[in-house]
């Protein structure tokens, strides 16, 4: 060995001496595990369930009627698009500004959203998560739905009420590594009270009103309506919805008929977003469906394999497609549309699937996060952006180092 | 009754994150946040496959390879973005011998992180972890010639870099492994 080869290496040992690794690794990499385990034990197990429940809802599609219509310094801003972005770097929850300047709001958090004007942030526990609720600027925290403590589950999916006075989410129970129940439960944030609302599935959480929730059935050939009041369930949406199935037979000619559905939400201006993917070896492509006011809309991004979906401000949202069910390789596509465009536009390929994405309070620009450590930025493309009335160009950007993309606030 | 795969990973974990986080950090060009980051993606996946990495060798080899191949996808990704620069400081005033060991020290590993990542890769697994070049081979899905040519030229750029500290931003074709 040279004695430059001998430097190298010496360099190298004394630089990473001292490090040592998060001491929380073993969970990390149990919460990621949990979360992708999530998605495919959910796909194989609709496969074993043979229920089919046809109502009539078609007409009510056609008609509309029954479906809701630190401090930095730079000349140039560290990301376009304005307003100010929210951050998990490493337990803290921090507003970054476009000018680099940084407020930190919170500590200890292991992820939040903003929900109906507030925060929602969650610590997990082994028993579930903690729930606190607090202002955009981090005060007023409160715990508003403690974990039960003795018992072991895993809570996900939380979501506020419109008026801000329930909480609702689902609880994952991992049986084994093969069965996993997804039970809804509710809570009201006043008196403390937890109502079970029944087996659900683990992909579809939305508020109808501020009773009312959007969940799936636990074999994904529904969509239910729940009143966390009295608890009723009634079945909104099926699988095979004619409108449905004659909307995934266009995106995808040929294929067999769609045997799972799940929801995505609502849109800020009512439009319903609904996946259904079909079953079986080359027919389990899946479709996103935009139901808005009759118009029945199906976008299916060709070679996909597994979709992701984020609705943005105006309409806007974003399709992330990934070209195989694989453990390496494949592609990752990012779309944009619009209900009225009618059309995905490309945004990016990457060889790594976002773990976060937000658009712009504009609808100009959208953020992707990658991991604790990259978010990119590229232009909302066109048409979508002609919802903003405006479109940008620029070269993507990135920045790295910041934390975990979380939101994107108007500020 | 005996011990499950889960305890088994848990117990290799507790030994060897820290080891497989300064791999990591190395691969990264010490970059924290994304050595982190590359541990969990590695050790998840390999946690999936806990019960196929059970056997004698445990699943060591299966997340290094991870690692090495996740830190130049990684790269991949990121490169069209933004090139690194060595930024050359001011020189300033002569400096003791053991000063300017820990400079040189300190260059030497700046000019490692703007290395293309499958050379990074390939030196640190060469000099840090001592592997030997069939071995490096093993992992990267390579020649032995392969290796030993990527290592040359990555002392080589190494040296170059370490003479001139005023480096231009560094423009590399990617070498590939796969012949």
């Amino acid at each position: 060995m040279s004695n430059f080869e001998r430097q190298l290496r010496d360099a190298m040992r004394s630089a990473v001496a001292d490090a040592q690794p998060p001491h929380s690794v073993m969970e990390s990499v149990r919460r990621r595990y949990r979360r992708r385990n999530a998605r495919l034990v959910a796909t194989s197990a609709v496969a074993l369930v043979v229920l089919v429940a046809v109502l009539p809802v078609a007409s009510a599609l056609r008609g509309g009627g029954g479906l809701p219509a630190h401090s930095h310094t730079s000349s140039a801003p560290l990301f376009p698009g304005g307003g100010r972005i929210l951050l998990d770097r490493r337990g803290v929850l921090e507003w970054l500004y476009p000018d680099g300047r940084t407020v930190r709001i919170a500590r200890g958090f292991d992820g939040a959203k903003i929900s109906t004007g507030e925060l929602l942030a969650w610590r997990s526990t082994p028993h579930g998560a903690d729930y606190y609720t607090m202002k955009l600027d981090g005060s007023q925290q409160r715990l508003v739905s403690p974990a039960e403590r003795g018992k072991r589950f895993d809570d996900i999916q939380a979501q506020l009420s419109p008026d801000g006075s329930r909480l609702a989410y689902i609880r994952q129970q991992v049986i084994s590594e093969r069965k996993v129940v997804y039970t809804l439960w509710a809570a009201d944030l006043a008196t403390g009270q937890r109502v079970d609302l029944g087996p659900v599935s683990w992909s579809s959480l939305a508020w109808r009103d501020d009773t009312t929730i959007l969940a799936a059935s636990a074999d994904n050939k529904a969509l239910l309506l729940v009143n966390a009041v009295t608890r009723s369930r009634s079945t909104y949406l099926t699988v095979t919805d004619p409108a449905f199935t004659s909307a995934y037979e266009r995106a995808r000619p040929g294929a067999a008929p769609p045997a799972s559905i799940g929801s995505d939400g609502w849109s800020g201006s009512g439009t319903l977003a609904v996946w259904l993917e079909g079953r079986g070896p080359n027919t389990d492509r899946p479709a996103e469906i935009l139901v808005e006011r009759g118009r029945v809309l199906a976008f299916a991004p060709r070679n996909s394999a597994g979709l992701t979906m984020k609705w943005g401000p105006n309409g806007v949202f974003l399709l992330g497609s990934h070209s195989c069910d694989c453990l390496f390789g494949g592609d990752y596509v990012t779309y944009a549309g619009t209900v009225s465009s009618e059309r995905l536009s490309r945004v990016q390929t990457i060889l790594d699937t976002w773990n976060a994405a937000a658009v712009s309070p504009e609808g100009t620009v959208i953020a992707l996060g990658y991991g604790p450590a990259i978010i990119d930025f590229a232009p909302v493309p066109s048409p979508a952006c002609d919802a903003a009335g405006k479109c940008l160009h620029f070269q993507m950007k990135q920045v790295v180092g910041r934390g975990t993309l979380l939101a994107w606030d108007r500020g | 009754m005996g011990r499950d795969a889960g305890d088994s990973f848990e117990e290799f974990v507790r030994g060897r994150s820290a080891h497989l986080f300064k791999l990591a950090l190395l691969l990264t060009g010490q970059n924290q946040a994304e050595a982190e980051d590359l541990l969990q993606i590695a050790l998840e996946r390999a946690y999936r496959r806990r019960a196929l990495l059970s056997g004698d060798r445990g699943p060591e080899p299966y997340v290094r390879r991870v690692l090495v191949n996740a830190s130049i996808d990684r790269w991949r990704a990121l490169r069209r973005h933004a090139e690194q620069r060595l930024e050359a400081g001011d020189p300033g005033p002569a400096v003791d011998d053991r000063t300017s060991e820990l400079a040189n020290r300190d260059l030497l590993l700046r000019s490692l992180a703007v290395l293309p990542p499958r050379q990074r890769a390939v030196l640190v697994l060469r000099y840090w972890e001592d592997l030997s070049e069939a071995e490096i081979a093993a992992m990267l899905g390579c020649s032995a010639g392969t290796v030993k040519s990527q290592a040359s030229r990555g002392l080589k750029r190494l040296r170059e870099l370490a003479g001139d500290s005023r480096v231009k931003p560094l423009r590399f074709p990617e070498q590939e492994c796969h012949e």
